[in-house]
């Protein structure tokens, strides 16, 4: 089956460091093989679109998996794979839009908060904010020294995302997202919820399509 | 206070796991929560690439710079043993 | 070596089993075979060569146990008539190297012992305090609102052609030197020399999470120090 796989620059898998093969023009990449062992630990591991948002990194591939293709909690893995084509789509340019939009989302998130809890006059001043720099000021000088329980707490994620958004660290701006939703959730599906909000932005702005479902044995996390 | 999401890694832990990591010992859960902690934090991605660094550079100092006088003195030592 | 070829890619390169980053699993293979018969019917080429293989690595392990370089090369000059007269017994199920170091590492003890100057390679406990492995000071403390133990200073990337250097290569073998003796052999073991797991807990005679704990201490201990030396040029005592 075909899935995602994102790479360190030049290819490079980020946990071992250890190149893989390239396509070439019309080839796909040589396979890599994993080595002997339980699969689902030492098998080659790609993500399906839903699970995009978990493991981003400088290049994204599709790949080739080679079946029995095992699902794991956020991924997918199989004995063998290979490395088909490189999405250029992402990239220093979308991985800042990538930022961006997570920074505005975080802002949308701690303004629904505010309405809820009442506080509409600092939800509006949130609302009202059109760019990065306001973004951050104003959500800093909103949250002050309040704590995550506080509803104006809240907006320091908004005011960190919109940091790291300026500074262009797609990672930990998403994170903060994944936290606020945590906070607002009071609860880890809130963070799973803004994990799948980012991946679904992902997919539509790289035109990602939902790739094929894994044949064979399924492994169902616990 | 607490993190918000209570099963993620915090980075101070992680520095501590990253040989276990290394070795394969971390469980699969343990496994997938450092990897995934990794993609979410640059800091913590650059302390592994410096760790794996370290161990790549180690791994070249292992030289081999032998003199001709040592490799003769050996030499002489394994003339000596075949005569026993 | 003879009769190897080797495969135009590495078969484990998204290897779960194993995140190591430069060492492949090792164990006796058909060239060592061939080189070990051939040293046992005398043959002066294949000894030469073993010694090219591994005399210095012979030494840098001696040098682990006794007191002077001197005296590790005496060691290892005496291991090989050790390696000779074992040579019939060894069987191929640990890579030669690895028999080799215990031969070496039993030379050097009974050395310390005759010359009553043994530095005993001490159990883990008498290494150090134990403390973490970067500066508490780089985390956010757990009074954080949002962060509690995420980096505060993170670490920066470093330049991959300045690890290559001379120069840096010396500030890692300097920062090797100042660790606690047991936390120096693991790691000698383990990434210079490139033994496995199970091979340097034989010859150290330490269990695997023992040796693992070293390794973790001591590849932190070099990995500061070269951050150290990467930022102000230096080594610190």
């Amino acid at each position: 089956m075909l899935a995602y796989k994102f790479l360190a620059d030049g290819a490079v898998a980020p946990f071992t460091g250890r190149r893989w093969p390239p396509p070439g023009p019309r080839t796909p990449g040589a396979w890599v093989v994993a080595p002997p062992g339980d699969l689902e630990r030492c098998g080659v591991h790609a993500c399906r679109v839903e699970d995009l948002a978990y493991w981003l990194d400088d290049e994204l591939w599709l790949v080739e998996l080679d079946d029995p293709v095992v699902r794991t909690p956020f991924q997918v893995v199989a004995p063998r794979g290979r490395l088909l084509e490189r999405i250029t789509a992402w990239n220093g340019a979308s991985s800042g839009e990538y930022a961006a939009a997570c920074a505005w989302r975080a802002r949308d998130l701690v303004v629904d908060g505010l309405g809820r809890a009442g506080l509409q006059a600092e939800a509006a001043a949130l609302r009202a904010c059109i760019d990065l720099p306001s973004l951050e000021a104003t959500a800093t000088t909103l949250a002050g020294d309040a704590t995550r329980e506080e509803p104006h707490g809240l907006a320091a994620y908004a005011a960190g995302a919109a940091l790291r958004a300026r500074q262009g660290r797609f990672r930990e701006a998403s994170l903060q997202c994944t936290h606020l939703g945590a906070a607002l959730a009071s609860s880890e599906a809130g963070a799973d919820q803004e994990r799948a909000w980012q991946s679904r932005w992902l997919a539509r702005r790289l035109e990602l399509h939902e790739v094929g479902a894994p044949t064979g044995r399924e492994a169902f996390p616990m | 206070m607490s993190a918000a999401i209570a099963s993620e890694l915090a980075c101070r832990e992680l520095v501590e796991l990253v040989t276990d990591y290394f070795e394969d010992r971390l469980s699969l859960d343990e496994n997938r929560r450092f990897e995934l902690h990794v993609c979410s934090c640059t800091g913590c991605r650059v302390y592994l690439a410096q760790m794996r660094a370290v161990v790549r550079a180690a791994g070249r100092l292992a030289e081999s710079d032998l003199s001709a006088a040592i490799r003769a003195e050996l030499l002489d030592a394994f003339r000596a043993w075949k005569r026993t | 070596m003879v009769g190897h070829v080797e495969p135009l890619l590495s078969p484990e390169l998204e290897s779960g089993s194993s995140h190591e980053p430069s060492w492949p699993h090792q164990r006796a293979d058909a060239s060592e075979g061939l080189l070990i018969d051939a040293l046992r019917r005398g043959d002066e080429s294949s000894f030469s060569r073993l010694v090219d293989l591994h005399h210095t690595s012979m030494v840098r392990v001696a040098r682990l146990y006794v007191a002077t370089a001197a005296a590790a090369e005496e060691v290892a000059q005496e291991a090989w008539l050790g390696v000779l007269q074992g040579l019939a017994k060894f069987e191929g199920r640990c890579t030669l190297k690895a028999w080799i170091f215990a031969i070496v590492a039993n030379c050097a003890k009974s050395r310390g012992v005759r010359d009553r100057r043994t530095i005993p390679l001490s159990s883990v406990t008498q290494e150090d305090d134990g403390g973490p492995s970067v500066d508490p000071e780089r985390f956010l403390d757990n009074g954080h609102p949002r962060w509690p133990g995420h980096w505060s200073q993170p670490p920066e990337a470093w330049d991959e052609d300045a690890l290559v250097s001379h120069e840096t290569l010396e500030a890692i073998a300097a920062a090797m030197a100042q660790l606690p003796q047991m936390q120096r052999a693991v790691m000698t073991m383990r990434d210079v020399e490139g033994l496995g797991s199970d091979e340097t807990c034989q010859v150290l005679g330490i269990s695997e999470a023992n040796q693992r704990v070293l390794l973790h201490r001591a590849r932190s201990k070099v990995r500061k120090a070269l951050e150290s030396y990467l930022h102000e040029g230096e080594v610190s005592p």
